[in-house]
């Protein structure tokens, strides 16, 4: 890098010609505009830096989720376990991108950012401390100088006029020293300001080197490898996916091509099967609510062995209504309602009014509480 | 896959709580996929978002380093090498920036997408068709409930073939919606795994593409022209030490031998000899400028000769004007607002008068002795001094 050509002469400094303060306005503007500059720089490198550190803990953060996966204990959980260790071991992997991204945010941070503020903090904060020194002591020079040049030719006051020449002498050597120093400082900005935009460069440019390098080394065959088994792993998913997903829709038309009549309540051929010894189905069951007034619910019931049992819908099981054994069944007429039968305890104590869908449905509950009451159930030939 | 269980499609005729229950075990658990599916998508959301300010941060530093050329600082005439070191800079961030870029775009693709996928239609059918098969199962309750209530008495006819109708209609679109709505939940089970892979595959595969093309972009080429900058830099710095060291020994020199220099006049004429052979002088001087009938001010400004003229600027001035053409101008000592050091000259034709005043007795006779001897046309002999 060839010197640099530009020099405020220092001595010039005494004689502050206005050529000189010329030449010395050159240099204030080129710093004001390097000043500028800088400021901009320094606003996208602080950007760089802030997207990269945000990287780091967005990268984090999916490490984080992904090891989280396991602690979910989904409901449906069961058969994870494939999943769950390839999440672990991608958490892996993202954890250590984190770790890189994270050594290249720090590394930016000392080798690119700090030294641009240091420059615009020390030195560029400096010039311009120097230049209002230097303003002021200009400033004091000329008021001495004003108040010195309409001194009196008659002698008298010589105290007077020995002070002034005392203070023109005083302001005129502190303007001096103010001028050098600051013609100094704006001499090695030149210098200065070389390596104080190449360095930041230097170190950001190092950083992703080294960045890189480390990356790659990373993303090394282990990875590739690691990577393809969870393809494979993925498309053997996507494969039992269609399986399963051509079955149920065969099922699905299996299903729904069953008779219209199978959605019909109350179909007048059926056949009604007599000797059932277990059943389940939804009925109606009438509850007192008040002294005249009734509410049916409709429930499922199911036989249990030679329990009548009955769930409501949200409920996890069953619970059970009522003892079948000798117990009595019969048809009923009840509030206008078709299909009523009763079932009452050997006890006569309990008793209870059900409603049932269709004629075939009324017919068979009662004869299915008939023949377990009656035990049949125990016998040799169930049905 | 081994324990993935499953909801019967056959038992969604009966349509049991049992059934039911079991369907809300799927319903629990599609939910808290749900739930983990959104803080997942959100955690992809927020690294893509991070690579795409890191890739426009990076394009902007390089526009901004390209940029220094057109910033004309008054003193960029030595630049050059400056200049084209940053724009090298700026081309290797420009790669970089384009390797972001690529990355950006890939994640777009591999890893946004896919999980967007899940999150805007799989897991939104599913919530769809659940509505659906609510409403279709309020609607069967509903059915069935007049269905039941209907009268033993063989009268109207038309309503109850119509309560059974609707009992019909909507035991069928509740079997059907039951069974949509288990189907979607069963390859949910499968869906859900995927779902989870596919954009980390998508994630890992652009990282190892971005790190490949990275290290390909930043080859050996690159390394060297950082180490020559180093040593530039290093160089630079220890030219800046040196002159420093220079200008700061060259200031302690100048405070000591400039003392005597400070004060405007000495008392001593032994001390400070009158130079009388000058033919050229600079210096500062107090111009008189008459600003009314009686009134008058001074202006601090700074004179110089050039030649046979009479110059003078002030601060702030690029150059000086013309005060007074000095050829057989007369010169004198006089008196002026009882001010001292003050001599007044006349040019030729009488018209300009200029009347200043000096800093010591000194500088005041120094400058009529000068003034006179380029008056005389003495600078234009072989003998001037400076």
């Amino acid at each position: 890098m060839p010197a640099v050509h530009h020099k405020l002469l220092l001595e010039d400094a005494l004689q502050d010609s206005p050529q000189t303060r010329s030449l010395l306005s050159v240099f204030e503007e080129d710093s004001g505009n390097l000043t500028e500059y800088t400021n901009q720089l320094l606003q996208t490198l602080q950007r760089v830096f802030g997207a990269q550190s945000e990287m780091g803990l967005a990268t984090e953060q999916l490490s984080r989720q992904l090891l989280d996966y396991e602690k979910k204990n989904f409901a449906l959980g069961k058969g994870d376990e494939e999943v769950i260790t390839t999440l672990q071991s991608f958490a892996k992997s993202v954890g250590e991108l984190n770790s890189l991204h994270s050594g290249l945010a720090n590394q930016m941070a000392d080798s690119m950012v700090f030294p641009l503020i240091q420059f615009r903090e020390k030195d560029l904060t400096e010039i311009s401390t120097l230049k209002e020194i230097f303003g002021i002591a200009t400033d004091e020079h000329e008021a001495a100088m004003v108040k010195y040049s309409r001194l009196p030719k008659k002698k008298e006051n010589e105290k007077l006029k020995a002070d002034m020449m005392k203070e023109v002498a005083y302001t005129r050597r502190k303007q001096h020293q103010a001028s050098l120093q600051y013609y100094c400082a704006l001499n090695a900005l030149q210098y200065r300001k070389r390596v104080a935009m190449l360095e930041p460069m230097l170190g950001y440019t190092q950083a992703q080197i080294s960045f890189f390098k480390k990356g790659l080394e990373m993303v090394s065959k282990k990875m590739e490898s690691f990577l393809s088994s969870v393809s494979d792993m993925t498309q053997n998913i996507q494969t039992q996916l269609d399986a399963e997903a051509e079955a149920m829709r065969m099922v699905q038309k299996e299903l729904l091509s069953v008779e219209d009549t199978v959605y019909m309540p109350d179909k007048e051929t059926e056949t009604v099967n007599r000797t059932l010894i277990q059943k389940a189905g939804y009925l109606n069951i009438r509850n007192k609510t008040g002294l005249v007034t009734t509410a049916w619910d409709r429930l499922f019931f199911f036989t249990q062995g030679g329990n009548l049992m009955c769930q409501p819908r949200g409920a996890v099981a069953g619970g059970m209504v009522l003892d079948l054994d000798n117990s009595s069944v019969m048809a009923v007429e009840c509030e206008d309602r078709r299909y009523c039968f009763q079932i009452t305890s050997p006890s006569g104590k309990t008793s209870m009014i059900l409603q049932a869908e269709s004629k075939k449905e009324y017919e068979e509950w009662i004869c299915t509480v008939n023949n377990i009451s009656r035990q049949i159930y125990l016998t040799d030939n169930p049905e | 896959m081994p324990g993935i269980e499953k909801l019967p499609l056959e038992e969604t005729l009966e349509d049991s709580p049992q059934t039911r229950s079991l369907l809300g075990v799927f319903e629990e658990d599609t939910a808290a996929i749900s739930n983990y599916y959104t803080q997942l998508y959100q955690a992809m959301q927020r690294v893509y978002d991070a690579q795409n300010e890191l890739s426009a941060a990076t394009h902007l530093t390089s526009r901004l380093l390209k940029e220094y050329d057109k910033q004309r600082f008054p003193l960029g005439g030595d630049d050059e090498v400056m200049s084209s070191t940053l724009q090298q800079f700026s081309k290797v961030i420009d790669e970089l920036s384009s390797c972001h870029a690529v990355l950006s775009t890939q994640l777009a693709d591999a890893m946004m997408f896919p999980v967007t996928q899940f999150k805007e239609r799989d897991l939104r059918e599913i919530l769809t068709l659940k509505e659906v098969f609510q409403i279709a199962s309020d609607d069967h309750d509903a059915a069935i409930n007049r269905y039941s209530r209907l009268s033993k008495r063989k009268d109207n006819d038309k309503v109850r073939a119509e309560v059974v109708e609707d009992v019909y209609t909507s035991r069928k679109k509740q079997h059907q919606t039951i069974m949509h709505y288990f189907c979607a939940l069963n390859t949910l089970q499968y869906k859900k795994k995927t779902a989870l892979l596919e954009p980390l595959l998508g994630y890992m595969q652009a990282q190892i593409s971005f790190f490949k093309l990275g290290s390909e972009n930043l080859t050996q080429q690159w390394e060297d022209f950082l180490g020559t900058i180093g040593t530039s830099v290093q160089n630079v710095r220890r030219e800046m030490e040196e002159e420093l060291g220079q200008m700061q020994q060259t200031i302690q020199e100048m405070e000591s031998s400039c003392d005597p220099l400070y004060a405007p006049c000495d008392p001593d004429p032994a001390h400070s000899p009158v130079c009388r052979n000058l033919t050229r002088k600079q210096g500062y001087l107090y111009i008189r400028n008459k600003t009314g009938l009686v009134s008058s001010s001074w202006e601090r400004q700074y004179f110089f000769t050039q030649g046979g003229n009479l110059m003078h600027q002030s601060r702030g001035e690029v150059a000086g004007g013309l005060v007074t053409d000095l050829d057989n101008c007369s010169v004198m000592a006089i008196d002026s607002d009882d001010r001292r050091f003050c001599f007044q000259v006349t040019s030729f034709d009488g018209k300009k008068v200029v009347t200043l005043q000096a800093e010591s007795r000194k500088a005041c006779e120094e400058w009529i002795a000068t003034i006179n001897n380029i008056s005389r046309r003495i600078y234009l002999s072989e003998n001037a001094e400076e």
